[in-house]
């Protein structure tokens, strides 16, 4: 079911970076919706995110997201 | 019931009915029996439908992705939006999924299309349908793209729509003047 694993997707980022803010648009399954379906918060013009797909955060890869999630 | 015959011998082989025909026609004459006509004020109907799952943990407005565009005929028309949400779902905790309409016009930058807020989904543990209805009034005759927008009011992880065996419905109507 789709919502368990974008559950454990976003469990799964927060446990790595508890104030993380993206978007998703898609599921999470591979290491290409990782590197394609999430737009990262990077900041706020007047209430409206400024999103960008380039990964912001070293920490946030897809081995280390991958890893939390199978533990969940 | 009534009948009229006309004389085509008295204005030619070819009565013009613009000219030689004043006032109402009569319903027993199979007229309507009005003075004037007033056309249809839906001018065009455009609809989208989504159903790829769209979560967030964004505080500031994000785009769902889920748009619809139309193209005015005159700047006089104001475009009703409706859309219908299908499978929205707020996880858990005390947090709140918000959606607004945004526009972008001529292909510019999106910007709000309303001030507030016209969904807002308050419960702790909630899924399930929503919607809201708006009337927009851009003033142009360029093409209009609608696009919802969604946020979390709160800290958490909001979704605007969940399963891909849902879909939900954005549907924007020319109104004419």
């Amino acid at each position: 079911m789709t919502k368990t694993n974008l559950d454990k997707f976003w469990k799964a980022l927060k446990i790595l970076k508890s104030d993380v803010q993206a978007t998703v648009h898609g599921n999470i399954t591979s290491e290409d919706d990782f590197n394609n379906n999430i737009f990262w918060v990077t900041g706020d013009d007047n209430g409206t995110a400024i999103t960008t797909k380039t990964n912001p955060h070293s920490e946030l890869n897809w081995a280390a997201v991958k890893a939390e999630m199978d533990k969940l | 019931m009534a009948l009229t015959r006309l004389n085509t011998n008295a204005y030619g082989s070819t009565v013009n009915l613009a000219s030689n025909v004043t006032g109402t026609l009569a319903t027993g004459n199979g007229g309507t029996g009005a003075t004037s006509f007033s056309p249809g004020k839906i001018g065009q109907v455009v609809s989208t439908v989504w159903n790829t799952e769209t979560s967030t943990t964004s505080s500031s407005w994000s785009t769902t992705g889920h748009s619809v565009t139309i193209t005015p005929v005159a700047t006089s028309s104001k475009i009703l939006i409706i859309f219908n949400m299908a499978d929205g779902y707020v996880n858990s905790g005390n947090y709140n999924l918000e959606v607004r309409p945004y526009s972008s016009i001529g292909g510019a930058t999106a910007a709000q299309a309303s001030s507030q807020t016209p969904l807002r989904i308050r419960y702790n543990v909630w899924t399930g349908g929503g919607g809201y209805n708006f009337l927009y009034s851009p003033s142009t005759t360029s093409s209009v793209q609608i696009l919802n927008y969604f946020k979390v009011n709160g800290t958490g992880e909001v979704y605007y729509h969940n399963e891909t065996s849902k879909a939900c419905s954005l549907t924007v109507m020319e109104i004419l003047a």
